[in-house]
């Protein structure tokens, strides 16, 4: 074969590893999808979305723990961005900062829920959390960044508001899928 | 699916904090009727009500500010965001901006010491 020389050697970091990439890779893929199709819904007010690609991120989270969270909000980031064509663009930064922002409080609650799990928030608590964080994170960066202006904190309960309830409806639809999912597969590997 | 207490509380915590902001920004704010302009030299107070052009030295140089209509807009700065200037006109109690590479800047103050509106947050 005159390619032989492409094929890449078996590599000791296939296996475990590579398994652990492929479920980041598909749930950051069904993230990514629904952060797309969300984005074409129409929205009562500018910047309020249920933010459903949430639920991928708080299952990832409760299953797979704060790491691998934070590799698929990643990539949904940047796959939707992609997709939507908004890479690098003033919504791409928002989408950032919020995703930032929500995934350090999200890394605490993480923290919480391993020291002690009898006195720690479930899915839901950890999702009003999030989304308050997520919310406080965008507002305060296109506060700083594109309009520095006092008038634009009145709009803060209002996000607020609509942080609070679309995080109650992730958490609830989180803590509904992750009932219905089959225990986690032992064949993680142990450091991530 | 169970509610852990924890969740409620954290949920009661969430909800009454959005009533809190609501009760903080959406009050009426009250009308400004001096200004208070700081340089990186000198603090300098104005009445609002009467019509005056400033030039207020800073640390990069002159900017320029106009007060006029019951409130106080930047006209220009020697600055490169002009920040400052897009601001526009602060005519409510609380209201600030500046400039701050040149290091100016300006706050309207209420008529009666209230603190109707936020001039900063810090979480």
């Amino acid at each position: 074969m005159r390619d032989e020389h492409l094929r890449s050697p078996p590599s000791k970091t296939r296996g475990p590893l590579a398994e652990t990439d492929v479920r980041w890779a598909r749930y950051a893929a069904l993230a990514a999808a629904i952060h797309v199709l969300e984005a074409g819904l129409p929205s009562p007010v500018p910047g309020i979305k249920p933010g459903l690609a949430n639920v991928i991120t708080l299952i990832v989270l409760c299953r797979h723990g704060w790491t691998a969270a934070c590799w698929v909000t990643a990539l949904r980031v940047l796959l939707s961005a992609l997709v939507l064509g908004t890479l690098f663009g003033p919504t791409f930064w928002l989408s950032l900062g919020g995703a930032l922002s929500a995934l350090s409080v999200l890394g605490l609650a993480y923290l919480w829920m391993t020291w002690l799990p009898r006195l720690a928030p479930g899915p839901v608590g950890v999702s009003v959390l999030a989304a308050l964080a997520h919310i406080q994170g965008q507002f305060w960066l296109a506060y700083v960044w594109f309009i520095p202006h006092p008038g634009l904190l009145s709009l803060l309960p209002l996000l607020g508001a609509a942080a609070v309830i679309s995080g109650l409806l992730t958490g609830l639809l989180a803590a509904k899928v992750l009932e219905r999912m089959p225990a986690v597969p032992p064949a993680l590997p142990a450091k991530e | 699916m169970t509610l852990r207490p924890i969740d409620v509380l954290i949920i009661a915590c969430a909800v009454g904090l959005q009533g809190w902001l609501m009760a903080r920004y959406w009050t009426p704010s009250v009308a400004g009727t001096r200004v208070r302009i700081q340089s990186p030299t000198e603090t300098q107070e104005w009445p609002l009500d009467e019509t005056r052009e400033l030039e207020v030295q800073g640390a990069l140089g002159i900017s320029r500010l106009r007060i006029d209509d019951g409130g106080i807009r930047f006209l220009d700065s020697p600055c490169r965001g002009k920040v400052c200037v897009r601001s526009g006109h602060l005519e409510h109690g609380g209201e600030t901006t500046a400039c701050v590479p040149n290091r100016i800047s300006v706050q309207v103050l209420p008529a009666a010491r209230s603190d109707a509106a936020i001039d900063l947050l810090h979480y």
